[in-house]
């Protein structure tokens, strides 16, 4: 118990990571929300304009864009030479394209442009999400096409197949919840560094002494684990209560990702930490990876996780942020179970795999050199 | 005296260097044991394979009469450690450090209070108990590091390079707090490249060059295994070749070094003084300062293991 209170106060007096795992992620999530307010806010939303040009019927995306709601979305069908015209002369924000893959054309980036595209993709999101059904569930189709065919479905304050009230911005507090998560591995890194024995004199001061390694190695793992889940709790209960991002809607399954992510973070940090390279070289690996992950679950750019789910699906199943921000949105949005369940076993076998490397890795009785 | 620690045939190789080759060496109970070398003669590698933290080719170590191992957890609670790089947490007191490294050692709450404030007294760390290390200077935290290896109240400690980069005032109250260990039981090995310290300090020495031992005895016995008996240095003499030759041809004297009107005789045994200073007075040559000096263990080290530059 001494061991563990000390390594808990040594880790948290480590400020930089303790700023990395629950400050930065607290800043960037009231950044998100200044940010995103304008686009979160319909009454001070000004109408898009858009063209609808049909290249190949397709009656539902139509329907879809038909059934938005005018105030939001100005919808013109046109042929594609005009359609293109108001396009340049930016009478249009952008030309949606009708057929079996609708597609979506826009001049500029901008809020609009953000907007129209985002409906494109939960327009593709919900047929993905109706095949899967249609498979999966055949029951629930006929709630989902009800769903569809509401008037509730007006694109900022969608409701979700549970009845939870969600809108596209949410999706960024998702990828950032999932940041936090895979942030524990700065604590993590900090704490396999001072376990390795050929890293740092100080765990070679632990390794010879009667303490157990699985014990020495169980704490830090514990200890990091506290820090990292404690930080993503503050954070989600920042985005709940003073944000108003509703995140909590499923405390329970939200609070299982979490902790898987926060393990996940840890584990992957204590291997970082392990590894015998110079301390720039760790940090380095450290920040490069976890941040090159939370970019392709779609933390700097809200649709890549799409357009990775789009071009190679196998990319979201491997990177952990993906499967975080994936989970939360199958609970929160789609309350699909099925989906969530399958997220959550596999960052359960990513947490335990990379859990077990750790260890292992720790466990090594001698080294080759120091 | 019994054997504390026997390292028998031990082979340590990186790659194609041959860090340890085929090293014997033995510690006995309530010594002080001294190990000396050149920078990368195995020192340090010889002590990290007893303390299974280094994988060896071959050999075999035993401490406490026991095969030493990674889980050998019951002699490791009798073993303590001073490394050469301090080791401990920056982000924790003084206090909080020595009481961490003492708790994996020690279970009971009350002892180990007790070996902790002991262990704070012992080094001198009292008033700056609440500091924490990056406001010491460098002689304390090399306190801290001793402290946080000794606490424990260790059967066998390891000392690798204590008092490097410390200030006289610091390595007397460390030199003196190693021999009051040893008096309270403690057998201690040592390293260090300060030769006063080690023939202060060590009842027994080995001398490690290239991995091997290559002499191993007290501090007396390791200066009467070289060629140098006596050092003579007579100052602000003016010699002619004629003299100096004569000077050569003494009995016993086997170097002569006469430079910038000073002369260095060395000698293979002692007591030539009288005789040498006899004859110069003879010759009606006439001297400054004299010294006569007997060999010290730092003459030992660089006759053994030569003068030329290590890594």
């Amino acid at each position: 118990m001494v061991q563990f209170k000390y390594r808990l106060i040594q880790a948290l007096r480590q400020r930089a990571n303790i700023f990395w795992g629950l400050f930065f992620p607290l800043l960037l999530a009231t950044l998100f929300h200044v940010s995103f307010g304008g686009i979160m806010d319909t009454e001070h939303f000004e109408t898009i304009k858009a063209a609808l040009v049909t290249e190949e019927s397709n009656e539902t995306f139509e329907q879809a864009l038909g059934g938005l709601d005018r105030n939001i979305l100005d919808l013109r069908k046109m042929d594609p030479e005009t359609a293109e015209k108001a396009l340049a002369d930016g009478s249009v924000a952008g030309i949606f394209y009708s057929g079996q893959t609708p597609r979506l054309t826009v001049a500029k980036n901008g809020t609009a442009e953000t907007i129209l595209s985002g409906i494109l993709r939960q327009y593709n999101e919900y047929v993905r999400i109706a095949s899967d059904l249609a498979v999966s569930d055949p029951d629930k189709i006929g709630t989902f096409f009800q769903y569809l065919q509401s008037d509730d479905t007006d694109y900022i304050q969608n409701v979700s197949l549970g009845g939870s009230s969600y809108d596209t911005i949410t999706d960024y507090f998702f990828a950032l919840i999932a940041m936090a998560c895979f942030f524990g591995c700065y604590t993590g890194q900090a704490l396999g560094e001072q376990s390795a024995a050929n890293v740092s004199p100080l765990a070679a001061r632990r390794a010879v002494s009667p303490e157990t390694r699985l014990k020495s190695i169980l704490t830090d793992l514990l200890v990091g684990f506290i820090i990292q889940f404690v930080s993503v709790l503050i954070l989600l209960f920042y985005l709940n209560f003073a944000l108003d991002v509703h995140v909590l809607a499923h405390p329970a399954q939200m609070l299982l990702i979490t902790a898987l992510g926060c393990l996940l973070g840890v584990s992957f940090g204590i291997f970082v930490g392990t590894l015998n390279a110079k301390a720039g070289t760790r940090v380095l690996l450290t920040t490069a990876l976890s941040l090159f992950l939370c970019f392709l679950s779609g933390l700097m750019y809200g649709q890549m996780k799409q357009v990775i789910e789009d071009a190679a699906p196998i990319i979201n199943r491997l990177n952990p942020a993906a499967l975080i921000s994936d989970a939360f949105y199958y609970l929160n949005v789609y309350e699909d179970t099925a989906a969530f369940a399958s997220r959550a076993a596999l960052l359960g076998i990513y947490s335990a795999g990379i859990t077990a490397i750790a260890v292992i890795l720790l466990r090594r009785n001698r080294y080759a050199s120091i | 005296m019994s054997e504390i620690i026997k390292i028998s045939n031990l082979v340590k190789r990186y790659g194609d260097l041959v860090a340890l080759d085929h090293l014997n060496l033995s510690v006995r109970e309530g010594e002080i044991f001294g190990l000396l070398g050149p920078n990368g003669s195995g020192k340090t590698t010889a002590i990290n394979c007893v303390l299974s933290l280094l994988k060896y080719d071959r050999g075999d170590i035993s401490v406490f009469g026991k095969p030493m191992t990674p889980s050998s957890y019951d002699s490791k609670r009798e073993i303590g450690v001073v490394f050469q790089n301090v080791a401990v947490f920056s982000q924790m007191s003084v206090y909080e450090n020595i009481d961490y490294f003492c708790s994996l050692y020690v279970q009971d709450r009350a002892l180990r209070k007790q070996y902790v404030d002991e262990a704070i007294e012992f080094t001198g760390l009292f008033d700056c108990r609440k500091k924490r290390p990056p406001q010491l200077s460098g002689g304390l935290l090399r306190r801290l590091n001793i402290a946080c290896g000794i606490a424990h109240h260790p059967k066998l400690i390891f000392m690798d390079e204590p008092t490097v980069a410390v200030d006289p005032q610091s390595r007397f109250h460390i030199l003196d707090g190693i021999r009051q260990m040893n008096r309270r039981g403690s057998t201690i090995v040592y390293t260090s490249h300060y030769m006063e310290e080690v023939e202060q300090i060590c009842s027994r020495i080995a001398i490690l060059d290239r991995g091997k031992c290559i002499a191993l005895g007290t501090a007396d016995e390791l200066k009467g295994m070289i060629r140098t008996g006596e050092t003579i240095t007579i100052e602000g003499i003016v010699l002619d070749e004629e003299a100096l030759s004569r000077i050569r041809s003494f009995e016993n004297v086997f170097s002569v070094d006469y430079r910038d009107q000073v002369l260095t005789l060395k000698c293979s045994t002692g007591g030539n003084l009288t005789a040498i200073l006899h004859t110069l007075e003879s010759d009606g040559i006439t001297f400054g300062r004299v010294f006569s000096e007997k060999p010290t263990l730092n003459d030992v080290f660089l006759e053994i293991t030569g003068k030329n530059l290590r890594d």
